[in-house]
């Protein structure tokens, strides 16, 4: 049986008590979903773990209808998100993807911050998020700032948060006409994912889970060419899901049939 | 008949012990430090830290073992307990630390320092064959040292065990063969995924062990610590409570061994527990590497076959030599063969150790060899359920000479598969032309997008049911209702419900009155093993003896009571009566024991076979009436009461089944699969999806058909696992996949579309009621039959499962040059 390492506990409601505990050997938590796996596999040996499940301001879900966006608390359940009316009404396509990702008990425990902040290649939320335009609020006890989630996520499993900052809230614009998600998950973790926004005049593709993060580019509508470049440029993963030929080949004809483009 | 789970309510209320349940008084818990070389010598072990962490009791290492039999291993006795000298495995077991909580051992574990003089690492059965490096440099076999019929290798030239199997002339009846077909299979490494990992605790005090395991086989158990521990048997315990799925993989002798001697040191008894990582290095299945040759005459008829297997067996041979034996038992299938060759070696490799798991051997040669049949089909442009048809066995025929002929009818189990796959095909079909089914619409509609079908059947007859021995113990208390004493180990098949239908109908009782424990190697009788499809068979006859002999013991008391000759008690309908009470009955009655086998159609039944489909399921309870009831008789708690002269008292039966009467030819029935498969192939991504899955449970009389068909959905799925998703991947010393979210186990979302499930009853086995086994029969035949599928689709036969979807992205690749 694994066990952890003893460990302590800071737990409060108050977000500023959370933002002065958490620093490099103090661990915010929350889900546990990928803190808990990491410190069972040694990868991360903090002192304490921070609760966040109890800090309201990192739980909302909030609609603004003038400004056309959602803000979304880090502590929110992949489950709420996607059964929340406002997020299924104007986020449908961030909606779906959360409620497929991992499995049901990753869903009812795995939040939309642990998510990001982990910074798991292999995953669907920062690609949809990022082909919507999202940005992240991160917080500290010396302030806040505000991200594109490209800024955020740096790499694979590496974000530009600094050891004393947490995110707070996610803001996504409503979703636009003519957006759809698709992935292709063998594993417990998508293979691939592709976020589409197409329209008349544009294609801007977001491209998750198979490269070290995810990737968007906005492309004039019919630009085969720069379509061709896009994929092949792209820098797959080599792992158990598969070789980067496999993954590029399976763009390629997603793209192919969706976009109607011949590659 | 089906009945209801016995195990039901407390299995799903959460109150159903296991053995990670399991506590002792004054219990310690161990952490087991794991080599982090595939292969060196140890150096040197510094524990001094360990020893001064919190809570520590002992940090144990091969060297305070002592005079301790030190090895363990039933066929190849080459296994340590701690690794003396050298490692030859990542994750094999090196030092243990007890400490008075999981944290504490945990903590203490990482504090042992172990230094390595790191060898060469063979991880694969080929390097390891050709490698002058050797992983054992020693041999542990005495001369003529056998188990069961298995002598196992005495070289050391990393090799565990090899066999082999020929009649005829199979390399001249090659070379005049109109057409020879060849086909090699790599089968993956897999690990027996069960709920519940192996855990153990051990109490081992001056004289004396007990021991709560995840044991398959109590018994075998217990024989090994015995002489280990230079115990006498019964001066060792071995108590198995519900087990949290076994699939072979917890056969023999695993954690225990390092749990007792944990306890010795310690002078505690001592709890190990394994999560998946540690399972995964406990034990796993034999990969292979498999080719067949089959030679065919200008009719298509088989005129030979040729067929090497070799397996990747890992650092300790376990039980892969008998794998290995059976594996070529099943490897050339159920067809008239003239002229055969199969030689088998099992090599040692720097990888966890191999042993049994499902299907024995079966699974690893079907694949190489049922897809060669396809193959040959292909190649001989005859439909391949057609060639399969002119070569299969008929009931009775010889399979292997001296061993029990046939005991099914193949052709017919064939023609119901494909009768399934016809049906389910003219139904999508029938549907989308009418138009009225939107997702079979869909489905047509991909065609035009990139999905590409196939379909194939695959069949297997295994030698199954392992030896004979067994024993069982009624025992009858003074109100009728039953205790039933077994030793076979209850890990989530049933067989506790499907042992106390038979018990029941048997005794003329309902199953609510019947109870059955649990293993324990102290009050529980003798049991070979529970494992090769054997018990509802083999354990079934013991607890039909035993029934049988219950009625004598009661015909005998009722006897006494009533100051008559024993000859003048009959038992009829559930009740006891004076013969004079009886009469006008058919032949037999009366007859005194013979009677007793009037109740169940039982004893003997197996033998018969005779028994029409009509006849069978006829308990005593609803037989039609023989008797003129002229008085009522009584029960058999009237007559325990009567005998005690008190509400009190019970009367026992034991019945025993060894190697005579219907299981006196091995052996005791041979295990069928037979299954039909149709699979999707998705052009562009190469994510196979099942469309239909077709088994066929040829089980002669199922006791439970819910139990059974849950066997066989179970196995299959277990099939459907290797085929597609299971794999267990070292990159150089280190298995890159220890969990189950890169090792991939079939999830609900992975089942069929469509499954159907067929139950061949034709009261052809030898077992209660004309029963034959189930439980492994039908993964046998599913790689084989997918990997031919798939093959079908795709237009290149694939040589490598798991059939992931880069792997078969792969083969569309190679189709398409």
């Amino acid at each position: 049986m694994a066990v952890l390492p003893e460990l302590g506990l800071v737990r409060s409601g108050d977000l500023d008590d959370v933002l002065a505990a958490v620093d490099y050997d103090h661990a915010p938590f929350a889900g546990g979903t990928e803190l808990v796996p990491a410190m069972e596999l040694g990868l991360r040996r903090p002192a304490a773990i921070v609760d966040l499940k109890r800090v309201e301001a990192l739980k909302g879900i909030e609609v603004d209808a003038e400004a056309g966006t959602v803000t979304i608390g880090a502590a929110v359940t992949h489950r709420r998100l996607s059964d929340h009316a406002g997020v299924r009404e104007h986020l449908p396509t961030l909606a779906a993807a959360a409620s497929r990702v991992g499995n049901a008990r990753v869903r009812s425990t795995g939040t939309v911050g642990g998510n990001l902040c982990f910074a798991e290649p292999r995953s669907d939320l920062g690609c949809v998020l990022l082909a919507l335009g999202a940005t992240a609020e991160v917080r500290s006890a010396h302030g806040a700032r505000t991200l594109g989630i490209d800024e955020l996520i740096v790499g694979a499993f590496e974000t530009s948060l600094e050891p004393d900052e947490i995110l707070a809230t996610v803001t996504v614009p409503f979703e636009p006409p003519g957006m759809s998600y698709w992935k292709l998950q063998s594993y417990e973790r998508p293979t691939l994912g592709v976020a589409l926004v197409v329209t008349e005049d544009r294609w801007e593709i977001t491209v998750g889970a198979a490269t070290e993060r995810p990737t968007r580019i906005v492309l004039a509508a019919g630009d085969t060419a720069g379509l061709a470049d896009f994929v092949g440029g792209l820098e797959f993963s080599d792992d158990m899901t598969g070789p980067p030929d496999y993954k590029r080949s399976v763009l390629r004809a997603y793209l192919q049939r969706t976009l109607g483009a011949e590659l | 008949m089906t009945s209801p789970r016995s195990d039901a309510w407390e299995k799903v209320t959460g109150r159903a012990r296991y053995a990670v349940d399991a506590v002792l008084p004054n219990m310690a818990h161990a952490a087991v430090v794991r080599s982090e070389r595939a292969h060196a010598y140890l150096t040197g072990i510094d524990r001094a830290e360990a020893e001064a962490a919190p809570g520590v009791i002992a940090v144990v290492t091969a060297e305070d073992l002592g005079d301790l039999g030190r090895r363990f291993g039933h066929i190849v006795p080459d296994h340590a307990i701690l690794a003396v000298d050298k490692v030859r495995y990542y994750g094999e077991p090196v030092a243990v630390v007890v400490a008075e909580t999981p944290h504490q051992a945990a903590d203490a574990a990482e504090l042992v320092w172990v230094d390595y003089d790191d060898l060469p690492a063979l991880t694969d059965a080929v390097t390891a064959l050709a490698s002058d490096v050797l992983i054992h440099e020693q041999s542990y076999v005495e001369p003529g040292q056998k188990f069961l019929d298995v002598a196992p290798a005495a070289s050391t030239d990393n090799i565990a065990h090899r066999n082999e199997l020929a009649w005829g002339d199979a390399e001249a009846a090659l070379a005049a063969a109109a057409t020879v077909v060849e086909t090699t299979t790599t089968f993956p490494l897999v690990y027996g995924y069960a709920m519940e990992t192996y855990n153990a605790l051990a109490d081992w005090q001056p004289g004396s062990l007990h021991v709560v395991s995840t044991a398959q086989h109590p018994l075998m158990v217990r024989r090994e610590l015995a002489r280990m521990f230079s115990l006498p048997l019964a001066a060792v315990r071995v108590e198995v409570p519900y087990i949290g799925g076994g699939y072979g993989s917890k056969s023999y002798t695993k954690l225990e061994p390092l749990a007792a001697a944990a306890s010795w040191a310690a002078g505690r008894p001592v709890k190990v527990t394994t999560d998946v990582e540690a399972a995964m290095y406990t034990t796993r299945a034999d990969g292979a590497l498999v080719t067949v040759r089959t030679g065919f005459d200008a009719d298509a008829r088989i005129c030979a076959r040729d067929i090497d297997i070799r397996f990747d067996t890992g650092a300790y041979a376990d039980n892969s030599p008998l794998v290995l034996t059976k594996s070529i038992n099943r490897s050339f299938g159920p067809y008239r063969i003239p002229n055969l060759r199969v030689r088998g070696v099992a090599a040692y490799t720097n990888t966890s150790p191999a042993s049994s798991y499902r299907g024995f051997g079966a699974p690893q040669a079907a694949l190489a060899g049922e897809l060669n049949m396809d193959m040959a089909a292909d190649r001989l442009g005859i439909d391949p359920v057609e060639l399969r048809r002119r070569n299969l066995l008929a009931p009775g025929d010889t399979i292997i000479d001296g061993k029990r002929p046939l005991d099914a009818d193949l052709a017919a189990d064939l023609d119901a598969i494909v009768f399934a796959l016809d049906q389910h095909a003219f139904e999508r079909d029938a549907a989308v032309q009418a138009g009225g089914d939107q997702h079979a619409a869909d489905q047509h509609d991909a065609v035009d997008v990139g999905i590409r079908r196939g379909r194939a059947v695959a069949v297997t007859a295994s030698d199954a049911g392992a030896s004979p021995i067994s024993t069982a113990q009624v025992r009858m208390h003074a109100d009728g209702s039953v205790t039933l004493l077994v030793s076979s180990t209850e890990m989530g098949q049933g067989s506790r419900t499907a042992l106390a239908q038979i018990a029941a109908r048997e005794l003329c009782v309902s199953i609510e009155a019947v109870a059955v424990g649990q293993s324990d190697t102290r009050f529980t009788p003798f049991e070979w093993t529970t494992g090769a499809s054997r018990t509802t068979t083999v354990v079934g006859l013991a607890v039909q003896a035993a029934c049988a002999d219950l009625w004598d013991n009661l015909r005998v008391k009722a006897a006494e009571s009533a100051g008559v000759p024993v000859d003048d008690v009959v038992v009829h309908g559930g009740r006891v009566h004076l013969a004079a009470e009886v009469s006008n009955t058919v032949s037999g009655l009366g007859a005194g024991g013979d009677v007793v086998g009037e109740h169940g159609t039982g004893l003997g039944a197996g033998a018969a076979g005779a028994l029409g489909a009509g006849e069978r399921g006829t308990g005593a309870a609803d037989a039609a009436p023989v008797v003129k009831d002229s008085g009522s008789g009584l029960t058999p708690a009237e007559v325990i009461r009567q005998w005690f002269g008190a509400d009190a008292g019970e009367v026992v039966g034991v019945g025993v089944v060894r190697r005579d009467g219907a299981t006196a030819v091995l052996p005791p029935f041979w295990e069928i699969g037979a299954v039909g498969v149709e699979v999707s192939v998705d052009v562009a991504t190469g994510e196979v999806t099942v469309e239909h899955l077709v088994t066929v449970g040829d089980v002669g009389h199922a006791v439970n058909p819910d139990l059974v068909k849950g066997q066989d959905l179970g196995a299959a799925t277990q099939g459907l696992g290797i085929a597609l998703w299971e794999e267990m991947v070292y990159d150089g010393e280190q298995l890159t996949n220890p969990n189950l979210v890169e090792y991939r186990v079939p999830r609900l979302r992975d089942t069929p579309r469509r499954i159907t499930s067929v139950l061949a009853e034709r009261g052809d086995g030898a077992g209660p009621y004309g029963a034959k086994g189930a439980g492994e029969g039908a993964l046998n035949p599913v790689p084989a039959a997918v990997a031919a599928a798939v093959g079908r689709a795709v237009g290149v036969w694939p040589t490598e499962l798991p059939l992931t979807p880069p792997r078969v992205w792969s083969l569309l690749q190679q189709a398409q040059q």
